[in-house]
């Protein structure tokens, strides 16, 4: 069974304070604040640097620039002047950029996009499970995709950030992001179709 | 709703009517939930103890940077290996600094070199790595102060085309290879059209330019 499905809602006043000041504590130094945010946010960036690397057969780099991108982060938070809420669309930004980047300087030796089940067969397998027979799908989906559109589409699908954002990150005009958007939406429906019913 | 969901953004009033035509709108709800699964799943392959390993190299770094003086090199990703040669290059540097100074005879005394025999800083780039390594950290200072925030990737305004050229954030050596000849040229044209550069600056610039160039 799929996972429930989680509902969007905001921060309560309270839950916003808490971050707000775990911010201010990090800010300062605060070793356990610190620690509090790599929990807080790990997830979100090691997602984004799976979908930008793993289809490229990266998947060794995914834990350094996981690291990388919390050391940078927390090297320059003292000039970071957004709210506690903006703190996770900064770090997946500079997650998208070091993967990006990586890809760039070693894309001579890049594998073909498509290899990925390939370079993973414990992945490859035959799935167990209704979220591994899923999750194919969705790395197939990736697979087939440039990595600047891989990193455009999980901006937005995956953490939220508006179309201007991801363009302003990326680099491109917001008619491109549109298009890649579509173009990944696509292939994931797709990729999803060809995995026959949804389980729910 | 915590930092860790994935939860679906909020509609744009670009989608899914944009004039272009090209917007197909929104994932739908089965799309949405199997990206999420995913992405749940990807995220728990990091080993456990990530944050204790973020903390240790955080406190690696704030240990060399208290210890070491202002040209030595941080830390950088993909890089311990080099990160461990670079108190050793600055120990090679130092004590060669030394024996120029303790066996050449000291100057005349009228503002000219200490000796005709003493390398430049081109001719010790061209030859001697630990020297270059003091050289090229220089640069990187220099442009970190002028090219901040378009080539800097820990930035928040840094710019994907001008990363590409080059990144101040990654340190050590990893930042100049990237750098075309003329790039490397051009860099340095505008390190002088910036007029804060001192001409000395500007020659230890050009040292290590020819440095980096001889090194490919």
């Amino acid at each position: 069974m799929l996972p429930p499905r989680s509902t969007t809602q905001a921060a309560s006043p309270g839950q916003a304070d808490a971050a707000e000041a775990l911010l201010r504590a990090a800010k300062a130094g605060d070793r356990d604040a610190l620690a509090s945010l790599v929990c807080r946010f790990q997830n979100a960036v090691v997602a984004q640097l799976r979908g930008i690397l793993a289809p490229a057969g990266r998947d060794a780099w995914i834990e350094d620039l996981a690291q990388e991108t919390f050391l940078r982060a927390f090297g320059a938070i003292d000039r970071f002047e957004g709210s506690a809420s903006r703190m996770r669309p900064w770090l997946v930004t500079i997650a998208t950029r070091l993967a990006l980047n990586e890809l760039r300087r070693k894309r001579a030796s890049d594998r073909p996009v498509d290899t990925v089940l390939d370079l993973e067969p414990a992945r490859a397998g035959r799935p167990d499970t209704d979220a591994q027979l899923v999750g194919q799908g969705v790395q197939r989906a990736l697979a087939s995709l440039p990595a600047t559109f891989r990193a455009a589409f999980l901006l937005r699908e995956l953490h939220g950030l508006d179309y201007a954002e991801v363009a302003r990150i990326l680099e491109v005009d917001l008619g491109t992001v549109k298009s890649r958007l579509s173009r990944a939406r696509a292939r994931l429906r797709a990729a999803l179709e060809s995995e026959g019913e949804p389980r729910r | 709703m915590t930092d860790q969901d994935f939860t679906r953004p909020p509609r744009e009033a670009a989608e899914p009517t944009d004039h272009t035509g090209v917007d197909e709108g929104r994932l739908d709800d089965r799309a949405f939930e199997a990206l999420r699964c995913w992405a749940t799943d990807s995220s728990s392959g990091v080993a456990d103890g990530f944050a204790e390993r973020v903390l240790e190299r955080l406190a690696a770094q704030s240990g060399e940077t208290e210890t070491e003086t202002e040209t030595a090199a941080p830390v950088t990703h993909l890089g311990a290996e080099r990160r461990r040669r670079w108190p050793i290059a600055l120990a090679v540097a130092a004590i060669a600094a030394a024996a120029v100074l303790v066996l050449v005879p000291s100057g005349s005394g009228d503002g000219s070199p200490l000796t005709p025999d003493a390398p430049t800083d081109a001719e010790l780039a061209l030859g001697d790595d630990a020297a270059y390594a003091v050289l090229q950290q220089d640069a990187r200072r220099l442009l970190a102060q002028r090219c901040v925030p378009c080539h800097d990737a820990s930035h928040r305004d840094g710019i994907p085309a001008a990363l590409d050229v080059f990144d101040v954030s990654v340190e050590a050596d990893g930042w100049a290879p990237t750098l075309s000849e003329s790039q490397l040229r051009f860099s340095r044209e505008r390190l002088v059209d910036d007029g804060a550069v001192a001409s000395d600056e500007l020659d230890r610039f050009d040292a290590f330019v020819e440095g980096q160039l001889v090194r490919r």
